[in-house]
């Protein structure tokens, strides 16, 4: 007890001691003014501070399908893009089969998973109630992604909807008919081709031709492998992208040229009735094209049956045995890509537009019309891949700043000329500019090169240009739907004219429950009717 | 001590003695099993009750609808969809055919092995190496070995003056051709499974016969059948329930082609959930295939019996 009131004792003492320090300061006397020598100041260089980038700091995650092809020049340029803004990008592979539905379950389920999309521009009506607009950031100079040197048809349809910008355009994408120029040139074959056919061998400018063509090559060794060799390649197994082809082989039957008014009732249409939302698939101009479609199967290797767009890649520029097909914009950077292609190949693939029809079937007066010119209707087959920013993203303008450095001329330009990019010309810069194409094909591929942006300028500007098919339900509508039943008539499992009616009740059914009125709006919508 | 501080140390005893009552033997079992009734609730029983439930919905997701009440109406539908029974019946082909010959092939290697013979573990190894392989790596060797232009089959064919086959690029030959791929990756599960049975089996009833002057012939039919049969009759129905789920190796084969030839129920389900965005009708198809793969599995049961005595 003792102890304790003695340290009671001191403990008083120290706080009286403390109070009575803050109560009473202890004035500051000066007694003289020194003057201290200023001394010369001396400058140490400082450590350079990095100037701050724009997305220091931020990550993006982009989703694609696996690589080469489209994801491949997100792989390549993200350190490019890295290195001038700082930012970082994830890109994520999805095999294409499984792309909507990851997309669309993310974004369903409202979870964030990625800031990128990089799609098809055929799914962007599901897609966009989930991304942002990017009317401000392409209105915006110091943003604007040289918007106006993309060519029209992939810049105010594939990259729009409802009025609205929603992606910047990666790819431009459009089949063309490639071809084994040697094989037309050859004098021996215009003799044998025109004493079987009666008239000059060329390269096709009707349906017609081709199927005369794609037979006249086909069975016998124009390789000089000692093996038969085919005139003609075409995917033909469900799930395979084979649907495009059914639409090269029918548009030339069916959709009649559009007046300077674009298209109406009966013009400019392929895929339904824009007054009704009756489908077109039933019209005897598709049984025509579905069924010199199965036709053509004739002409193509054994098996073809189960190929896919991969099988056709490997057929004509790499083993070199087969004499035409077609395909997207893609091929012929294949074709001069000596660690792919048939040596023969290299400078050897020519290009031309699809081939038309003399035949056009008149919807309105329910009659065949026989033509002096081909009519041509080339589609913009997928439409091309797009690039969009989603609404969950917390970076939207590095999101969007990635999508652009992609998408301006300088990358754009470096990833169009090469086959297994994935990416095909889209701006204007890429098709006036051969120089481009020499310098990555090399000098043997010029006229190659030449016809090949030849043929998609003449496809782009054809005023009867059709579109993809992009309404809401549109994988219901193709992928489910068509592409099981045409998959199943050009291999004999169902009657072509059985198979097109029951896409046409299918089709039917599936507009009622999506609600008819609607859809016809979006369809109208698609075709700038409204 | 106060009389605060002592009411504190009688309530703490208090607890830790209804503590000590809870953890007590007697119910300490129950507590063991929480996390794993929690699991199954959670993991198991939650989807299935939640996708019950949502197969009496409209649930449209690519038409941004809102959530509606179907009630029958999906069910209904899927009655009159030819698609569903024709894919149905697609897996009741392939699961009948896999199974049937995966029993006769992997019955026949484990009599084959069920002796001593040299180098009868390198051949163990190498018969199961293809259970161990991925469905999709599975799926896409085959499609290669399938291929008419270029693959071996029909190299080897072409070879011995055969006609060569079509495989899966026509639909009366692409059902067999996933057939054979199934064989190929799930015989060893039924081998090894029925080796292991046979080698269980004792031996005194074996020597029993051959005293008596049974052949090899009857000692199979009267002895070793049925005493390997309930082991038999497990491997089917094991087997049934993983190949009526059957995605995978379609998937990559096929996708279903050439048109519907080798489209299975769940590719049906899968399509129609994650393509089309129809969730209310998926589930509406999955719980269909699951009533109707429950019925043949009681089918099963019944037909298979599981003793057969030895006379």
């Amino acid at each position: 007890m003792k102890g304790n009131c003695r340290f009671l004792g001191l403990a008083l003492v120290l706080v009286a001691a403390l109070l009575a320090s803050c109560a009473a300061p202890t004035p500051e006397v000066v007694k003289e003014t020194v003057v201290v020598p200023v001394k010369e100041t001396v400058v140490v260089p400082a450590t350079p501070v990095p100037e701050a980038k724009m997305c220091d700091g931020v990550k993006v995650v982009a989703v694609t399908q696996p690589g080469p092809y489209i994801a491949g020049p997100l792989f390549d340029h993200r350190d490019e893009w890295t290195a001038l803004t700082g930012g970082e990008v994830e890109v994520v592979e999805v095999p294409y089969e499984d792309l909507y539905e990851k997309i669309m379950t993310s974004f369903a389920t409202g979870v964030h998973a990625y800031d990128i999309i990089v799609v098809g521009a055929t799914w962007l009506p599901d897609f966009t109630p989930y991304l942002i607009p990017l009317d401000d950031y392409i209105a915006n100079p110091e943003t604007n992604p040289d918007w106006e040197d993309v060519l029209p048809a992939f810049r105010e349809i594939i990259a729009k909807w409802e009025g609205k910008y929603y992606a910047l355009t990666l790819d431009g994408d459009t089949h063309s008919l490639f071809y084994r120029r040697h094989l037309f040139t050859d004098p021996e074959n215009q003799a044998n081709f025109k004493a079987k056919y009666g008239y000059d061998l060329a390269v096709p400018t009707t349906m017609d031709e081709l199927r005369d063509v794609a037979e006249f090559f086909t069975g016998w060794d124009w390789t000089g492998d000692g093996q038969p060799d085919y005139g003609w390649a075409q995917p033909m197994a469900r799930g395979t992208q084979s649907h495009w082809w059914f639409w090269d082989f029918v548009a030339p039957f069916c959709v009649m040229p559009p007046g300077p008014e674009g298209p109406d009732r009966y013009h400019g249409q392929l895929y339904f009735d824009p007054e009704t939302m009756e489908p077109l698939v039933n019209e005897p101009c598709m049984l025509k094209g579905l069924e010199l479609y199965k036709e053509m199967a004739k002409f193509g290797p054994p098996g073809m049956e189960a190929w896919g767009v991969g099988e056709i890649r490997s057929a004509f520029p790499s083993t070199g045995n087969v004499a035409m097909t077609f395909e997207w914009g893609g091929f012929p950077g294949m074709c001069e890509d000596p660690a792919f292609a048939d040596p023969a190949a290299i400078g050897d693939c020519g290009t031309a537009p699809r081939p038309g029809s003399m035949e056009l079937w008149d919807r309105e007066n329910q009659k065949w019309l026989t033509l002096d010119e081909p009519n041509t209707a080339p589609l913009l087959n997928f439409g091309g891949w797009v690039g969009a920013v989603t609404k969950t993203s917390e970076n939207p303008d590095c999101a969007y700043d990635f999508i652009k450095f992609l998408n301006s001329p300088e990358i754009s330009s470096q990833d169009v000329v090469i086959g297994d990019t994935g990416f095909n010309v889209y701006r204007y810069s890429h098709v006036r500019d051969l120089t481009i194409w020499v310098e990555a094909w090399g000098e043997v591929a010029e006229q190659d090169a030449k016809e090949y942006l030849d043929a998609v300028r003449a496809d782009l500007e054809n005023p009867n240009v059709i579109i993809d098919l992009r309404i809401p339900g549109k994988p219901e509508y193709v992928d489910t739907v068509l592409d099981l039943h045409v998959s199943a008539a050009i291999v004999g499992e169902e009657d072509p004219a059985k198979a097109l009616q029951t896409i046409y009740d299918e089709w039917e059914k599936i507009t009622e429950r999506l609600g008819r009125d609607s859809q016809n709006m979006f369809y109208r919508k698609m075709m700038g009717m409204d | 001590m106060s009389s605060s501080a002592l009411q504190m140390r009688t309530a703490w005893s208090r607890v830790i003695a209804w503590l000590g009552r809870v953890f007590s033997d007697r119910y300490a079992k129950y507590y063991m099993v929480v996390p794993t009734v929690l699991y199954l609730l959670l993991i198991g029983i939650f989807p299935l009750i939640f996708s019950f439930g949502l197969s009496f919905l409209h649930w449209d997701v690519a038409a941004q609808r809102p959530l509606s009440f179907a009630g029958l109406a999906n069910y209904a539908e899927l009655v009159g969809d030819d698609r569903f029974w024709r894919t149905f019946a697609n897996t009741i082909i392939f699961v009948t055919g896999a199974i049937t010959l995966e029993v006769i092939f992997g019955f026949g290697l484990a009599l084959l092995l069920n002796r001593d013979i040299r180098g009868q573990g390198i051949f163990r190894v190498l018969l199961m190496l293809p259970m161990m392989a991925t469905p999709v790596a599975v799926g896409y060797t085959w499609r290669m070995l399938y291929h008419v232009t270029n693959g071996p089959i029909n190299h080897i064919l072409r070879a011995l003056h055969l006609p060569v086959g079509t495989w899966l690029s026509s639909g009366k030959t692409s059902l067999l051709s996933v057939i054979i791929t199934d064989v190929w990756q799930w015989t060893p599960f039924v081998f090894i499974i029925l080796l292991a049975g046979l080698q269980s089996l004792p031996r005194e009833p074996f020597e029993a016969a051959a005293v008596d002057g049974a052949s090899r012939l009857q000692s199979f039919i009267y002895l070793t059948l049925p005493m390997i049969w309930p082991i038999l009759v497990i491997v089917i129905l094991l087997r049934m329930v993983e190949a009526i789920k059957i995605f995978d190796i379609i998937f990559v084969m096929t996708a279903g082609g050439p048109g519907i030839s080798t489209e299975s129920s769940t590719m049906y389900a899968k399509l129609v959930s994650l393509t089309q965005f129809r969730l209310g009708y998926g589930a509406a198809i999955a719980y269909l295939l699951l009533v109707l793969s429950a019925i043949v599995f009681i089918i099963l049961t019944r037909v298979l019996p599981t003793e057969v005595g030895i006379e």
